[in-house]
Parts: C-alpha cells; structure tokens; sequence
C-alpha cells in the first residue's frame, strides 16, 4: 500500500491533469503525522509543493483514511460527512478532486478489464 | 381529525410542531428540529404547573417564524384564564425562541415552568420509516448555563446546545423556572437552541434570529423583498390568482438553501418535511417553471448539478459517467453508506431534463456564458444518454436499479413509487423499463443541444448528428409507442419491449417534449381533458378506468399540479388554448382550497361528486415544483414565449378570468410587460363560473 507521500510523489511529476481542465484554485492537503501539500491548479496545469499555504479548499484526515479515498475503499463525501475528513473552503473544489479520484480509479478499472 | 402541524423552515433548518409549538414524537406526524437530514430535538414541550397549555392561536409570522399563544389547561370548556403565555420562534441555525408570560389577575401567583427537551438525532429517513435502532451513543450534559445533547458514532458527532436567558434549574431532561409573577406581571426568558453538526467549536454557530419580527433574510443572498421585488408584479381580476401568485413566490423563497455540494449557491430544495435537500429532477422541473419570473434558480441548478456529474460506475449509487444526481442527502445514515444518497443517481429522466433546462435558461436569458462554460459536462450527459440510459441499444432511454438495496428506486422516472408503471389489466411492468416521456425529454433535449452546439460550441457536426439522432427517434417513438386501437401512448416498453397499456398523464409531458406527430396531437388533448383522465379540478396522474386507478393512490390517480403545469405548457405547444386554459384554471381554482399553496399531490376524485379537492394523506406542502406550478400556468395563459431577443405575448385567458396583467418580465429584452384578456370562452368545458374581483367592501364603507 503506498504511503501520502508516495501518493503526492506521483503528481509532483506531472505538470498537467486533462480531468482538472476548467479548474482553478489551491488545495492543501493536510494528512495527519505525514505532512502538508499544496497543490495550484490553473485550468488543468498544476504545480505540487510539500509546504503549508493558505489554500481555497483544505482537505484534512489521516493517513490511513486518505490512502483509502485515493484508492476507492472510501468515498471522499461519506468520509467528509462521517467527520474522518474536514473539508474547508471552497467545497467546489473539493468536488473536483473526488471527481478526478473518481475518474482515475474508473479508468483502472477499465485498464484492468 | 388532528390539528394540522405547524411548519417554519430557513435553509435545510425546519422546525415542525403541534399548535401549541410542542415537539413531540408521534407515529403520525414527524415533529422535531431538524437540520441536515438529522432531526436535532425530538421533544421540546412547555408545562405550567405540570399541565400542557392549550393553543388559543397560532400565527406564521414569516415562513422562518411563528407565534404560539396558549393558556393553561381549562378543560373542554372555555373559563376566562388567569395568565396566557406567547411563545414566538424563528428558525436558521437551529432556532430562537422567546416565551412571555403574562398574569392578567389582580393577584400574584407563582409557577412551576418546565421545558422539557430531548434529541434522538435521527437520519429523516429513520423518522420516516418509524426505525428507531441506533448505533452510536447518546449523552448528555450540563455545562454551565447550557445544556448538551449528543450522539456519537466513531467520528460521526452530532450535538444540540441549548441555552436560556433566564436562570434556571437544569437537569438533563430539560429547564425548569420557579416564577414569581405580581399582579398583571410580566416574566420572560429566551432560548437558544443550536444544531451543532460535526461536534467542533467552529461548527456551533449562533441561532441566526433573535426576533420574530427580524427581518427576513434567508442564506441566500437576496431578502424575500428584494426576492418578491424583483419579480414580475401580477395584477389580476381575480384575486384568487393574485393570491395563490404571491404565495408561491414566497413558498420558492422559503425552499431556497443552501447545498453542502454548493454553499455560495440558492437553489430550490424539493420540499417540506421529507424532501428538504437537493433533488435533481425537482431543481430542474422547478427552475423551469420558474424560469420567466425569478431566472436565478435555474443558473443555480445548473452549476450544482453539472459540478456533481456523475464520473464512474458506481452500483451503489446508481452513478454512471455524466448522469445528473436524484437525490443528495447528509443524515447519519447516507454518512455510513446504509443508504446511497451521497448523492444517489437513481433517475433516468434528470440528464435530459437538465439539458432542456440549459437550453430554455439561454433562451430566456441570454446569458451563453453558462452553456460555454458547462459545456464539457452537457457532452457528458450526451454521452450519457446514447452509451449508459439506453442499456440495451434500442435507441430508448431504459432503466433498471443496479442495486435493490435500502432507499433505491425502482421507479426511475418521476413516478418514483413501485406501483406506478402499470399495464391497463392492473399487472405490473417488467424491467428494464422505458416510460414514454423521457423518450420526450431525450427527444428534446437533443433538439435543444443542437442549437446550444451550432450558436455557442462551434461544433455544427454534432449539431447535426443531433437533429438527425432526434428525427430518427421521433419516428420510431411514434411507431413504438403508439396504441392505435386505443388512441394514446404507452405509458411505457417494459422489459419485454410489450407496450404498458394504461391511460396516463405521462402523454402531456410528451405534448410538452414536442416529440408526438402532429397527426396523433390532437388524440391526445382530447384524452387529457376527457372524462377519464380529467377529474375536473386537473388531470390525474392515470385514468379512472384503468386496472391500477386509485384515486388516493400516489401515482395512479392523483392530480400533481406540476404534471398539470407540463401538461398545459405541452397542450398549449401544439396548439389546444382552450384545452391548455382548461386545465391551467381548474388547478388554479384548487388552489384556494388549499390556502392558495398548491400541494404536491391531491386526490383524484371527481369535481362533481366532491366539490372541492380532497388532500392526499402524506403530501408535502410547500413542495416546490407545487409552488412553481402556478408560474408556468401564467406563462402557458399568457402565451409567454422568447424569440430571439423579444417576448411573444399570445395570451389564450379564460373569460372566467377577465384579465391577467404580468409587468416586468425578465429576461434577454430587460423587463417586458404582458397583458391577457379574458376572451376565451370556457362553456363546453367548465360550468364557467366567473372569477370576477369582488367590490372592495372596506373601500366602499
């Protein structure tokens, strides 16, 4: 199972995300005991930083908890309304990343099918 | 028969009580605070002396307030009471309340005054089902001047704060006051009860009035002032109509809120008790009708429901690529995945409806930004149609749930109950199912696509395979569909391809879709006017001669006054006036009998054996395409119709009606004024009775 950082590891690469296409604003992710990244998305580019900013949308939760929403064991909206993750600020945005989580784990299973 | 409940609501915050502004449980009516789909008090009851008051008068002061005036039990006759006591609430964040008491004796008396409080904090859906388990715990605490009642489960915390102005005696089962009053005294206190969703400091906010008298200003950006301000004023020889305008103004004022999903943005929650949340069809169909007179709702529910496209397969929900949402909910029940509506997709009619909506919101507003800028997700919803809502490659629209668990539809249409697609010998349809009108709506929205993808996406190939998709449906529809023995459509194809042979309203919505050839036009005006179908105060959701018709039965026999608004907008369409008028007036004229605020549903008896509309047991009132129904009946009245950048007027009114007048219609031309005449006349149909205004009896004393 691969740790936040893995996870945000595989973005910091990639520069530009076609699913965040008419998207723009900040997100921070704030995972518990693992750290902080900041992510602008400016109409599908984006640009990944492991440091705490004042973002439009902070999304909070533990480890364990965000490896599973990427994943798909766990849905990013009951999460939020579970309280296992807070979300802050621009809900809009936050949408956009269960969309763009959503959307990738579709296309792996496809992939796999 | 009990006394009606009393409801005030701001937001996705209602409060429902009895007349005495109690809150108890009871197996018959759903009473409580309830604030995101949890209900946050179950029990909120007032005593004096250990006895219940009895209510004298209750006021809805605004829709977030109202005003209990009670006095102490006096038994079953009236003696003139030493002391009354006012209570007056207003709803938002939970609710404020003031209780005044008052002795009217020369006398000083002294009271025991207990509030009693508690919280079940049940999912709405437990509250409607009358399912009680719970799998969290419940506690509850005295903490200074304040008493708390929580529920926890794991992380899932939901906590009701209470406070009173006045010092008190408090325990966990409520407040008490030893009250000391001299002769024609006065004691007061007030309290401040907070649902507090998530359980941290920074949730808790305060109740939002203080005052019953504040001024209204709902979560949404725009007062009912500016709100009833800034749409058209209507003016009217009848009254009645003026009346039954006004309140569904402020009854789609009432329903505004707020969406988790999106909280900058004022859309129409489908109604009060059980539907105050997002529902895809109901926001769509309710925005549309409102479209001419207040244009915001529809942009809203654009945005929300194109933001929360569905991306993936996702059984559960009923989700599939660029399908629109059904239903969004934010109980306990939703947040542990006992029931799919985070959100659930479980519709087949709102992906096309929301199509049709982006067109007819261009239309009238011109406002092309938004078609550009949802662009993307109207391609989705295309895609949706022809890959996804067609399931087996017929070119329909079909649907069968995925998932047969808790709280899904097996009905997928707008007659959501389990009953309602019936073949004529009563026998239900098999799955997957086809209903005839959201072949319309496909019908219609491809249409209106192709326009959207000529003018505003460059993109004429589409456009054109569009049109072509659109005339090659129309064609087999008509083919398909029609009963040529009896001389209407199918309700629906069900999993067998055989024609559901039942008589319905569903043919109006197809009138409105435009997808019926002209040919069999006029066979179907006359079925929704003819006796079976029409029961004199509107046209039933199915007809009286049907296998499955009850009157009283949801879908199978009710009138829905915003079925008949489509209807009469889609008889009007093809060019039945005075068969659009006449379904158009007998709603209207129902309407005083329910105080001038359509409910969602009344029963389907007839007008001559009944003489006023009889209420369905469990329908909700405000509901909001109820509420929009009168708006599009103006606009099928009046002919209201945008070309290019003008509105057509081509009033078709009653002569019942003498005159309609409609100034300041919104729209792409700034502000347009419509006037309608009563020229129609209505005497094969109706026994014609006039509506004229009365004398003003006050002015002329």
């Amino acid at each position: 199972m691969p740790t936040a950082h893995e996870i945000f590891q595989r973005y910091q690469m990639q520069k530009y995300e076609p699913l965040l296409r008419g998207v723009t604003g900040t997100y921070l992710f704030e995972i518990e005991h693992a750290g902080y990244w900041f992510i602008s998305v400016r109409d599908g580019a984006i640009k990944l930083e492991e440091v705490r900013h004042d973002a439009d949308c902070t999304i909070r939760s533990n480890e364990a908890d965000f490896i599973d929403i990427i994943d798909g064991r766990r849905n990013l909206i009951t999460a939020a309304m579970q309280g296992r993750v807070k979300i802050r600020g621009d809900i809009t945005l936050a949408q956009k990343f269960h969309g763009l989580v959503s959307a990738k784990i579709e296309s792996k299973k496809q992939e796999a099918a | 028969m009990r006394a009606k409940p009393v409801s005030i609501l701001e937001g996705d915050t209602f409060v429902v009580s009895d007349r005495r502004g109690d809150i108890s449980i009871s197996p018959e009516e759903a009473q409580g605070l309830f604030q995101g789909d949890t209900r946050f008090l179950s029990r909120w009851v007032l005593t004096v002396d250990g006895k219940l008051p009895n209510p004298l008068s209750t006021d809805d002061v605004n829709y977030f307030s109202s005003q209990f005036f009670v006095v102490p039990g006096t038994g079953t006759i009236y003696v003139d009471s030493p002391m009354s006591i006012v209570r007056q609430r207003a709803v938002g964040g939970g609710f404020h309340e003031d209780i005044t008491v008052t002795n009217h004796k020369p006398k000083p008396i002294d009271l025991d005054i207990r509030i009693e409080a508690d919280a079940d904090f049940c999912d709405l859906f437990q509250v409607k089902d009358a399912e009680f388990k719970r799998a969290g715990k419940f506690y509850k605490k005295v903490d200074g001047n304040r008493l708390v009642l929580g529920y926890q489960r794991e992380k899932f915390v939901r906590e009701t704060w209470i406070t009173s102005s006045a010092p008190a005696e408090i325990d966990e089962k409520g407040f008490r006051f030893r009250v000391h009053l001299e002769p024609h005294g006065e004691w007061h206190t007030s309290f401040d009860v907070l649902a507090a969703i998530d359980g941290t400091e920074a949730m808790r906010r305060k109740p939002k009035y203080k005052d019953v008298h504040d001024t209204p200003t709902p979560n949404v950006g725009m007062s009912l002032q500016s709100w009833k301000a800034g749409a058209p004023q209507l003016h009217s020889s009848w009254t009645d109509l003026e009346t039954t305008y006004e309140r569904a103004l402020v009854d789609l004022a009432a329903l505004r809120f707020f969406s988790a999903y999106a909280p900058g943005e004022a859309l129409p929650a489908a109604g009060l008790p059980w539907f105050m949340a997002l529902f895809g069809r109901d926001s769509i169909i309710t925005s549309f009708q409102a479209l001419p007179f207040v244009p915001e709702l529809a942009s809203t529910t654009i945005r929300v429901l194109g933001m929360r496209q569905g991306t993936r397969m996702d059984d559960f929900r009923d989700e599939e690529p660029g399908k629109i949402l059904h239903e969004a909910r934010w109980g306990e029940m939703t947040a542990f995945e006992e029931r799919p509506h985070s959100p659930y997709f479980g519709a087949a009619d709102a992906t096309p409806l929301f199509l049709v909506l982006m067109d007819e919101f261009e239309r009238w507003s011109g406002k092309h930004e938004l078609v550009k800028q949802f662009e993307a997700e109207a391609r989705a919803a295309l895609r949706w149609i022809d890959e996804y809502g067609d399931r087996d490659g017929d070119g329909y629209v079909e649907y069968e749930r995925r998932t047969k668990g808790p709280g899904t539809i097996e009905n997928q249409c707008w007659k959501d109950s389990w009953d309602s697609i019936m073949f004529s010998n009563g026998m239900l349809a098999s799955y997957p199912i086809a209903t005839c009108e959201i072949q319309g709506y496909v019908y219609d929205a491809k249409r209106r696509c192709a326009r959207l993808a000529r003018e505003f996406w460059g993109d004429p190939d589409l456009a054109n395979r569009l049109e072509k998709e659109a005339a090659e449906l129309k064609q087999k529809f008509n083919r398909d569909f029609w009963i040529p023995e009896k001389h209407f459509f199918a309700l629906a194809l069900d999993g067998q391809k055989r024609k559901v042979d039942s008589l319905t309203s569903n043919i109006g919505h197809l009138l409105w879709s435009g997808i019926v050839d002209e040919n069999k036009a006029e066979a179907c005006a006359r079925s929704l006017v003819g006796p079976h179908l029409f029961s004199g105060w509107g046209v039933r959701t199915m007809a009286d001669n049907e296998g499955g018709y009850n009157p009283i039965g949801y879908h199978v026999g009710t009138v829905w006054p915003f079925d008949n608004s489509l209807v009469a907008l889609g008889l009007r369409n093809y060019g039945f006036k005075k068969e659009a008028a006449q379904v158009a007036l007998a709603n209207l004229e129902a309407s005083k009998f329910f105080a001038y605020r359509l409910p969602e549903a009344f029963a389907g008896y007839d007008r001559k054996k009944t003489e006023f509309p009889v209420e369905y047991p469990t329908a909700c009132s405000p509901q909001a395409w109820s509420a929009g129904a009168p708006l599009l009946f103006l606009r099928t009245l009046l002919g209201l119709e945008p070309v290019g950048n003008r509105l057509l007027v081509d009033p078709a009114v009653p002569k019942q009606i003498e005159w309609i007048e409609l100034l300041g219609i919104p729209g792409r031309w700034g502000r347009a004024d419509a006037f309608g005449r009563g020229l129609l006349d209505m005497s094969q149909t109706d026994d014609a009775k006039s509506h004229k205004k009365q004398p003003d009896t006050k002015k002329a004393a």
